[in-house]
């Protein structure tokens, strides 16, 4: 597995940006030097009294061309990395999200969706800061310290007294080898911090009805102060550290001042060097301080982004479960039979296998029904049959082919999946229907909508299939939802459609009006029906009772009556009511 | 009535962040507001700010102090070849050093530990108050947005109030005491210098007021992304089951690109700002050059004040350019600052009166007097409806998906308020007690079921929260849930949630009815309760339920008859109206929707 580098590609990609911005940051300090220059003729003509108010005018104009010079390149600078910081913010992000929508069901039962959003938010955010900010005061500051040094070497001092001066601040690069993994660990432990409050915020505001319900709205707002709590916690650790760099870098200019004074005044007084050398080597030192400190907060600043960019780079390299092969085939489902052969599945390795030795064959055209117990498998089955996760080798096949030599975009075009949830998305009710193709015109999508039973509510809506719903469809009740989210899988018009219980919440007259439609639209398509109910998958062609992982009866309807076991259990208990109910009422 | 209904003004929920709450325009906030309101969080560490101040004061002298050391070194030591006090002002650089690192390092470490403090309380301000807004505010707002305020927004607080305040302190002080001495050396020179203010002031405000807004685009630009984000990665197997990626991609694209676009046009503010005030700047030099140069030929003013003068106006540069600087962050700030209060102002709709009375225990005896109930202004759900639960009966409520029956839960519970007619429960109008005491007697197990990250115990816990492991157990055999629970090796010590084991829907709604039982209350709503459960773990669950509905008052919500038929009573509705209601022998005799739906479900002829 080869380490994402986001910030080495980046910089491949933009360095000419940052090469201009320099030369600007360059050019800007250039001219900013001549303004003493400037400013010191000035004074001298003015002392010998040759100041005409034409040299005046002269002498004002030219600064404020200096002055007009520094500032337009220096903002011209500044706005560029800006700007690429931005970009680079756009491109990671939406490269995090590209990478978000090829991982697969292990990584989103193991981040939740608060962890994700605190990738894109706060740690994006972090390494931006620290290369356009970061970058900008590095140039500023790199400039200005190597002008200073030059115009030290080249000002006559002896080279020993600068180097004994400039020693201590040769002890920077040590500090921050030592100090900087600390920093970096600490901000790593605050992005997590920041993660699980997201985390927290985002479950609780989706979970908010229940907390009502149960008025537990105090142990809420404890179980987010601690997330808080553990933020400042974590935030003053960071602290503590990082201001004791940032204040170590100007101690050590300090120190230098110090060196200067005590060793250079002694070599002074002993005339060892002028008086004028002196002055100007103090004069230097002190202009060291001022990048010092910047430079100082730029690598306490880039420190902390590490632990952003590692965070980021360790995402990016985790990589998706599921992988088309290298000479993935497109397929035309529409005439392919599907077959299980021999399919044992577990989670993990090691763990309770989910499927047991499933076999079965589904024709092309057929309707199978699924019925069993919570737990006993049937979800991980549809599952397997979407590549959602990886089955075995040669396990399930499309007419002759493994589902793993599919391309993904060929297998999950041709198949309609309906979950039991009715998740919608916070959009209009008809991009909701229409997700397969969005370029459907209404007509399709009204009908999509009468086969699945929704179409009077939507139609009694003040806007009907434009009706924007709100976070999760909430607007709509637990049956409309789920019928919403059955057109979409109707509009879909696939070879092969799953519906994986996905009426379980509607009532028994609406349930039998969509098997019907279904049946009729569906003669010469496959479709498999997943239900606890009987009712919803007793016209099926063939019917699997699947029991702990295992298939323990198959037939038609009639078929299972007839035989001892689940189904006809099942039916029994499913029907009690019905029979207790005649027995009082009616006979 | 206290509370006059205020109507929710948008059925659409996802209208945007400027519809915001109950969309009545919050009063803009200003920065002064903000800092006051900054200022009351950090009053209560008085003494940590004294500290900071202080620090910063001494800081500002030390500094001022190292040059003087070095001036007296050149002009005394070194002509006079004192040797002994070259050592000694060394020894004092090196005081002032060790005294200056300590000093920054406290400051910034006071300060860090104030602005900690400050965001600390706001966060949690913050979000206690969201928790006791209504549901319907949750309805009308996305919780992407709702998030980049409690994070976003917040941080951006932070920032500010970490790094950005100390400086701003620190320069207004070098300014005022560079701009004081200066007038104290020239007066007319200052105030020609000074000139240039009124410009940078008026560019400040312009500067201003376009920044905030377009900080304000930038942040909203960030909730859309959140908001875009939650809920993709939310559906996310569904997107991958309909091969959407591209499409959310490019939609998510959009909108980061819609973020990137409003930064940019706040950095385009920025350097055509910073470089004005810069060039302002020199403007002022400028001034003070010619009209000093102009004195000096008519000599009312020496050479050596006009150089002074020049040396000193370079130092007050800094403070400028640095506030130029930080007018940024405090704008973005600002901007900020408006998004938390816009959800701190707004007021829950569902407040307790003043001196609610706490419901005593009840008999459970709910009455629906003539209620108009609609969610938004145009599609009213109930109109002038009427409905009796009586105590310690079991009440159900059939009819098709959408017909108002999980509406009339929400309605007992105060989730909303009807806009016309009174709920009561033993007589007591549920307008006029408190919310606490009404919901902790009323259960409700509903279709949408929310288990939060922790363990299975912790989940069934939030039933009651003194309860003992025995009656955690106890509640968890009842729902039929030990079973699986126990087979799990951690058993009720197992992490649930999204980084926990995953459920089924099944064993999830055990789970919460499990949460029911414990609470053990007066009055149970169960909605569709058992809809996602298979027909074994339904009867067992059936039997549970039976026996935690023994002599409490009940309604059951479902579209299977199978599971009401020995219900007290059964209302049939239609579109918010009772079409029919009876037991369930009665209305199977009325031969109407009732028996209609019934022959649906149980067909005779199906039984072979």
């Amino acid at each position: 597995m080869k380490p994402k580098r986001i910030l080495a590609d980046f910089f491949r990609k933009t360095w000419p940006i940052y090469l201009i911005s320099t030369l600007f940051h360059l050019l800007s300090n250039l001219i900013n030097v001549f303004y003493p220059k400037v400013l010191g003729q000035f004074t001298d003509k003015l002392q010998m009294n040759g100041l005409t108010s034409s040299l005046i005018v002269d002498y004002s104009l030219l600064l404020l061309v200096i002055g007009i010079g520094h500032v337009l390149f220096n903002g011209i600078a500044m706005y560029l990395i800006m700007y690429v910081g931005r970009k680079f913010e756009f491109l990671v992000r939406r490269g995090l999200f590209k990478h978000f929508t090829e991982m697969g069901e292990r990584f989103y039962s193991k981040n939740g969706v608060g962890k994700l959003l605190s990738y894109f938010m706060n740690d994006v955010t972090a390494v931006r800061e620290s290369i356009s900010m970061g970058f900008n005061a590095t140039a500023n500051a790199t400039m200005l310290l190597i002008a200073a040094v030059t115009m030290m070497l080249l000002s006559h001092i002896p080279y020993y007294l600068i180097l004994a001066s400039v020693f201590p601040l040769l002890l920077i690069p040590i500090i921050v080898v030592y100090l900087g993994p600390v920093i970096r660990r600490r901000s790593l432990e605050v992005q997590e911090a920041l993660g699980k409050m997201t985390e927290t915020a985002e479950e609780q505001f989706g979970g908010i009805r229940v907390t009502k319900k149960f008025a537990v709205e105090t142990i809420m707002n404890e179980r987010f102060g601690k997330t808080v709590d553990q933020i400042r916690h974590h935030q003053l650790r960071l602290v503590r550290v990082s201001s004791f760099f940032q204040a170590l870098i100007p101690f050590l200019g300090a120190i230098a001042l110090v060196v200067a004074l005590a060793f250079g005044g002694y070599l002074t007084i002993t005339k060892q060097i002028t008086l004028g050398n002196f002055v100007a080597l103090t004069l230097y030192i002190r202009m060291l301080m001022n990048p010092l400190q910047q430079i100082g907060n730029v690598i306490n600043t880039i420190q902390r982004s590490r632990a952003s960019l590692e965070r980021l780079n360790g995402l990016l390299s985790q990589q998706a479960d599921i992988v088309e092969l290298e000479n993935a085939k497109e397929m035309d489902l529409a005439d392919a039979s599907i077959s299980i052969q021999g399919l044992t599945f577990a989670y993990e390795q090691g763990s309770n296998p989910v499927l047991k030795d499933i076999n079965l064959s589904v024709k092309a055209g057929a309707m199978l029904g699924i019925i069993g117990r919570t737990g006993s498998g049937k979800t991980t089955l549809m599952k397997l049959l979407l590549r959602t996760i990886d089955p075995p080798q040669g396990a399930i096949r499309y007419g002759n082919t493994d589902v793993r030599e599919l391309t993904l975009a060929s297998l999950r075009s041709q198949l309609a999946y309906v979950p039991q949830d009715g998740f919608l998305f916070s959009t209009t009710i008809r991009e909701n229907i229409a997700f397969s193709n969005r370029e459907l015109p209404l007509d399709t999508v009204e009908a999509a909508a009468k086969h699945a039973q929704i179409y009077d509510n939507i139609a009694e809506l003040p806007n009907q299939f434009e009706t924007r719903l709100g976070e999760r469809g909430l607007t709509l009740s637990g049956g409309q939802r789920q019928r919403t989210s059955l057109a979409r899988g109707i509009i879909k018009d696939a070879p092969i459609m799953i519906l994986d219980d996905s009426v379980s919440a509607v009532d028994a007259v609406t349930e039998k009006d969509i098997i019907d439609a279904l049946q009729k639209q569906r003669k010469d398509k496959t479709t498999i029906i997943i239900a606890h109910r009987i009712s919803a998958i007793k016209h099926a062609d063939e019917i699997v009772v699947l029991d702990d992982g295992v298939i323990v009866q198959r037939g038609t309807h009639a078929q299972l009556l007839t035989q001892q076991g689940l189904y006809a259990t099942l039916h029994a208990i499913q029907e009690e009511g019905s029979q207790h109910a005649t027995g009082t009422s009616h006979s | 009535m206290s509370d006059p209904y205020t109507p929710a003004p948008t059925f659409r929920p996802g209208g945007g962040a400027k519809r915001f709450g109950t969309g009545e325009k919050a009063k803009p906030a200003s920065i002064y507001n903000m800092f006051a309101r900054i200022y009351t969080h950090a009053r209560t560490q008085l003494p940590l700010l004294i500290g900071a101040v202080l620090c910063v004061i001494a800081i500002s002298l030390l500094e001022f102090i190292v040059p003087q050391l070095t001036r007296y070194t050149i002009d005394h030591i070194i002509p006079n070849r004192l040797f002994n006090k070259l050592l000694l002002i060394g020894g004092g650089v090196l005081g002032a050093a060790v005294a200056l690192g300590a000093l920054r390092y406290a400051s910034t470490s006071l300060m860090a530990s104030i602005g900690q403090r400050v965001l600390y309380n706001l966060r949690n301000d913050l979000y206690r108050h969201m928790q006791s807004l209504d549901v319907s505010f949750f309805d009308r707002n996305r919780t992407g947005d709702l998030m980049s305020r409690v994070t976003n927004d917040v941080s951006i607080l932070q920032q500010m109030i970490s790094s950005s305040m100390m400086q701003l302190f620190t320069d207004f002080f070098t300014f005022t005491a560079i701009a004081v001495y200066m007038l104290w050396i020239d007066w007319k020179l200052t105030l020609m210098l000074l000139a240039t203010f009124p410009f940078m002031l008026l560019t400040t405000k312009v500067f201003g007021k376009r920044m905030r807004s377009s900080f304000r685009t930038v942040q909203e630009s960030v909730a859309d992304v959140s908001d875009h984000l939650q809920n993709t990665l939310t559906g996310i197997r569904l997107i991958k089951a309909f091969t959407a990626e591209e499409y959310e991609s490019e939609r998510f694209s959009e909108r980061t690109q819609k973020n990137m676009d409003a930064n940019i046009q706040v950095t385009r503010l920025r350097a055509a700002y910073e470089p004005i005030i810069d060039f302002l700047n020199f403007l002022g030099l400028a001034i003070v050059l010619v009209f000093g140069a102009w004195l000096a030929m008519k000599d009312q003013m020496t050479v050596g004040t006009i150089v002074a003068f020049i040396a000193y106006l370079r130092l007050l540069q800094n403070p400028i350019r640095h506030f130029s600087r930080i007018m940024n962050t405090v704008q973005q700030s600002a901007a900020a600052y408006e998004r938390i209060m816009e959800v701190m102002n707004t007021k829950a709709e569902i407040v307790e009166k003043q001196h609610a009375a706490i419901l005593p225990p009840v008999n459970g005896h709910i009455v629906f007097d003539h209620i108009d109930f609609a969610y938004s202004n145009d599609s009213t759900l109930l109109e002038r409806f009427s409905l009796e639960l009586e105590a310690g009966k079991v009440t159900a409520l059939v009819g098709s998906s959408g017909s108002g029956k999980t509406t009339i839960a929400h309605l007992i519970a105060r989730f909303y308020d009807p806009q016309n007619g009174e709920i009561t429960i033993d007589g007591y109008s549920i307008k006029d007690i408190t919310l606490a005491s009404l919901r902790e007697q009323i259960g409700i197990v509903s279709q949408d079921i929310v288990l939060f990250n922790g363990t299975i115990a912790e989940n069934i816990r939030y039933g009651s929260l003194q309860s003992t492991d025995e009656e955690v157990m106890a509640a968890a055999e009842a729902a039929n849930a030990a079973g699986f629970i126990e087979s799990f090796p951690h058993g009720y010590g197992t992490q649930i949630g999204e980084r926990g084991v995953k459920l089924s829907g099944g064993q999830k709604q055990r789970l919460s009815i499990a949460r029911a039982i414990l609470k053990n209350p007066r009055i149970i709503i169960l909605d569709e309760a058992t809809a996602s459960l298979d027909t074994e773990s339904e009867q067992h669950i059936q039997d549970a339920l039976a026996m935690l509905l023994k002599g409490r008052t009940c309604m059951v919500i479902a579209h299977r008859l199978s599971t009401i038929q020995k219900a007290d009573r059964i209302y049939v509705l239609e579109k918010g109206k009772i079409v029919e209601f009876g037991a369930h022998d009665e209305l199977l005799r009325l031969e109407g929707r009732y028996s209609q739906l019934y022959e649906l479900q149980f067909p005779q002829t199906d039984v072979s």
